[in-house]
């Protein structure tokens, strides 16, 4: 796992594509400039921050086809739009689907520079979180049912005597077990116990 | 025994006789000897003697002859006269069997009562129209019908319809019978009521009663008794007096004999001689089948009707509410209604109809005028719309193609500035150059962007557009044109299609870009193989589609989505922009546009839109 960070740049136009791929390598970035939206869907993912800077309108799936085909397939790639011309409701579609920008072409440096440092600075934090949640699962796979229940039941406030007349067990047993419970989620408190166990909410849940 | 017997014999025969009449009744005709005193054409005369021959025959089983005497009697009697008279009836009748007398008036009464025993003694005596019959001595087989005149009841009519009535002038000719009547009249008269001035014209010429009527003052009336003869000689009939008189007459002429009826009089109550003649033939009828009638069956019921004149109530501006109840009115002039309804109904029905299919043509007219007026002012916004949006996908088009280098331009400018040491100062021009170079691809972009602000001005208006009605509506435009080109067309609409939210207008040039790309691409095509079928339907709730399929030279295999793309094409003339700018559009109201070759022959171009609660 690498952390250095990759823009792919999208676009049909080769002498765009170039001056592009030029441009965000001025600024120390690693580039791949691909020429259609067919050949990024055919690499695999990699695993690192990454970022694409995706034309609109291209010849076979456009801009937008890829946004919604990488929804659908769960990748969580940040995209910076570029379009020949502004249409405001292509634009709006694609904020909507949760694009970083929408530039439209010709842009300026720092404003093609800035999107791509916010799409980089969101695939590592979406990253981290994934690392964590990640570790947080491993954690919580350890867990037996019934820690899993004192947990379920922790989080939501309750004191030990309460979660004891709820599960129909000794306070006492729950106090092991609560025990059992922060050292295998390696939790120094409650309120980080309530951290972990949101990460570990179905991401369709979140609001 | 012998004379005995002979008398039994005659006495027998006498006693047979009867029965042997009885007997031979059926087939001998009845003989009927009619007299008059007045002369034959007198139309009280000819009115009885019309109306009675036809009762007696109609009524009689018996075959019947009618023999007529028109006595023709002298003004004054004459002893010589009637005496010469009566041989010469007597020889006349001498052989004939005279089974009945008939006497009309008076002296024709007289008449035949005293030629009696000459002509026929055995014969009874029918009479009418004699007023005296009371003061005359009858024998036992004299009956009749009594005439009865009614002055007064006339008077009391007339004075119902004039209240305003003051004085009456009595007219009467010189004749026997006029004298008769007037002196009846005067007599009857004597009875009126005491503020009436009664003046009477008589013994004067016809011209002389003439002028005198037309002098009189208003609140006058005039009652003509008869007028058979004037003081100058003239032999007339009333009804011919009362013709004369009438035209003169500044007043109203009464009279009380339905003769006059018809003639100028208003009316009054009217001796019918007609009801007379009937009334008459009816007593002997019943004599002929051998009743015994005498004076005590004498018809003494007033026959006479009250008859007014409708013409001269109107003429005199009288008023019909004042007549006596159960008048009978004459000669009404049916008005136009009565007369002609069911023409004047037929006329109006079809002045109606003829209203109302003119009525109908305006109306039509009107419509299809306004409608091709829309039409017009529709066909222009289509093509005004058309004209902006080319213009549009023009400058979008230009847009792309343009910022795509001038983005490149920029872009390389701003890397080569990283790229250069801004410290080393060497580099100061350089990096102005630089600078410049981006402000300037800047600018060029800004031109361009500017432009296609100005052309989306006003641009889309959406609402719930009914697609089958958009697609007749172009269709309809192009109706001429397509026909023109020998192209046939069918529609396949789905009825019930969800509304799709848009642009009418944009999505109307979406359906004629269509359409006329389909009519051109046919253009080579033999002739009876032009097709052009417009298609729409709903695969799946939510969205509709529109499928437009021609017959004509298609598109290959791999040119199929280059077709949407601005300034492609592949006819001779056109700047390629159609379907260019159909894509954009679908695409702006959240469909798709593709073209797909067609098994057989040709291009299908679907399209698909959200709609109903999809869009």
């Amino acid at each position: 796992m690498s952390d250095d960070p990759v823009v792919y740049v999208i676009d049909d136009d080769a002498s765009f594509r170039k001056a592009v791929s030029r441009l965000l390598r001025s600024a120390g970035i690693e580039v791949e400039a691909l020429a259609s939206a067919r050949e990024f869907l055919e690499r695999p993912a990699a695993d690192r921050p990454s970022c694409l800077v995706l034309d609109v309108r291209m010849p076979g799936p456009s801009g937008m086809d890829l946004q919604s085909a990488l929804a659908e397939a769960g990748r969580d790639i940040p995209i910076v739009f570029m379009t020949g011309h502004g249409d405001v409701s292509t634009s709006v579609r694609a904020m909507k689907g949760g694009a970083v920008d929408f530039l439209e072409k010709p842009f300026r440096a720092p404003d093609l520079l800035g999107s791509v440092e916010r799409g980089l600075a969101r695939s590592r934090q979406s990253r981290v979180e994934g690392t964590e949640r990640a570790a947080v699962e491993r954690r919580f796979a350890t867990l037996t049912s019934r820690e899993r229940d004192v947990l379920r039941l922790v989080v939501t406030g309750m004191l030990n005597k309460q979660i004891a007349g709820e599960l129909g067990i000794a306070e006492k047993t729950v106090k092991i077990h609560r025990g059992h419970v922060t050292q295998k989620m390696e939790a120094g408190s409650v309120a980080e116990l309530v951290r972990m166990v949101q990460k570990l909410r179905p991401p369709d849940s979140r609001p | 025994m012998r004379p005995r017997s002979a008398l039994g014999v005659l006495a027998l025969y006498a006693l047979a006789w009867p029965a042997f009449v009885a007997a031979e009744d059926a087939g001998r005709p009845r003989h009927i000897l009619l007299i008059y005193a007045e002369s034959r054409l007198l139309p009280a005369v000819v009115d009885a003697d019309a109306a009675f021959r036809a009762t007696v025959s109609a009524g009689s089983s018996a075959p019947v002859v009618f023999h007529t005497e028109f006595l023709d009697l002298p003004p004054t009697r004459s002893a010589t006269y009637e005496r010469r008279q009566r041989d010469l009836l007597r020889v006349k009748y001498r052989d004939l069997h005279v089974d009945l007398v008939m006497a009309a008036a008076p002296r024709a009464l007289q008449a035949a009562l005293d030629y009696r025993a000459d002509l026929s003694p055995t014969a009874p005596i029918v009479f009418l129209a004699v007023d005296t019959a009371d003061r005359l001595a009858l024998p036992p087989d004299v009956t009749g019908v009594l005439l009865t005149l009614d002055w007064m009841d006339t008077l009391e009519s007339a004075l119902r319809l004039q209240p305003g009535t003051r004085s009456v002038v009595v007219v009467a000719g010189t004749s026997a019978i006029d004298k008769r009547f007037l002196a009846a009249a005067r007599a009857a008269f004597a009875g009126a009521p005491p503020g009436l001035e009664f003046t009477y014209l008589t013994d004067l010429p016809l011209e002389a009663v003439a002028g005198r009527l037309a002098s009189l003052r208003d609140g006058t009336i005039v009652f003509l008794v008869a007028f058979l003869s004037d003081s100058a000689g003239r032999d007339l009939t009333s009804v011919d007096a009362l013709e004369r008189l009438v035209e003169t007459s500044r007043v109203p002429i009464y009279g009380i004999t339905r003769t006059l009826m018809g003639h100028g009089i208003v009316g009054g109550r009217l001796i019918d001689f007609e009801t007379q003649g009937i009334l008459a033939g009816e007593l002997a009828l019943r004599l002929l089948r051998g009743e015994k009638l005498g004076p005590a069956d004498i018809v003494t019921r007033n026959a006479n009707a009250y008859e007014f004149d409708a013409r001269q109530i109107g003429r005199w501006g009288l008023r019909e509410d004042r007549l006596p109840p159960g008048s009978v009115i004459r000669f009404r002039e049916p008005s136009a209604w009565e007369e002609y309804r069911w023409g004047i109904i037929g006329m109006l029905a079809l002045v109606l109809l003829e209203s109302l299919l003119i009525a109908a043509l305006v109306v039509q007219r009107t419509r299809r005028k306004r409608a091709e007026a829309e039409a017009v002012v529709h066909r222009g916004q289509l093509a005004h719309a058309q004209r902006v949006t080319s213009m549009g996908e023009l400058t979008a088009t230009l847009a792309h193609e343009i910022n795509q280098p001038l983005g490149a331009i920029v872009s390389n400018a701003e890397a080569a500035r990283r790229l250069v040491d801004p410290v080393e100062p060497k580099h100061t021009d350089l990096l102005e150059t630089l600078g410049d170079i981006i402000d300037d691809g800047q600018r060029a972009s800004e031109v361009i962007r500017r432009l296609r602000a100005m052309l989306r001005k006003g641009e889309s208006e959406r609402t719930a557009c009914d697609v089958n009605g958009l697609i007749v509506e172009v269709i309809s435009f192009l109706e001429v044109d397509l026909a023109r080109a020998g192209v046939s067309t069918e529609l396949r609409l789905r009825e019930g299609l969800s509304p799709v939210r848009g642009d009418a207008i944009q999505l109307q040039q979406v359906i004629l870009n269509l359409a006329l790309n389909a009519e051109d691409a046919m253009g080579e095509v033999a002739d009876g193989l032009r097709r052009l079928t417009v298609e729409t339907s709903e695969p799946v709730p939510g969205t509709m589609e529109i499928c437009i399929r021609d017959t004509g030279v298609g598109v290959k295999e791999g040119d199929l989505e280059d077709i949407f793309k601005p300034f492609v094409t592949t006819k001779t003339s056109g700047l390629g922009i159609g379907l260019s700018i159909s894509r954009s559009i679908v695409e702006a109201h959240g469909g798709t546009i593709r073209a797909v070759r067609n098994p057989g022959q040709g291009l299908s171009v679907h399209v698909e839109l959200p709609c109903g609660a999809g869009s």
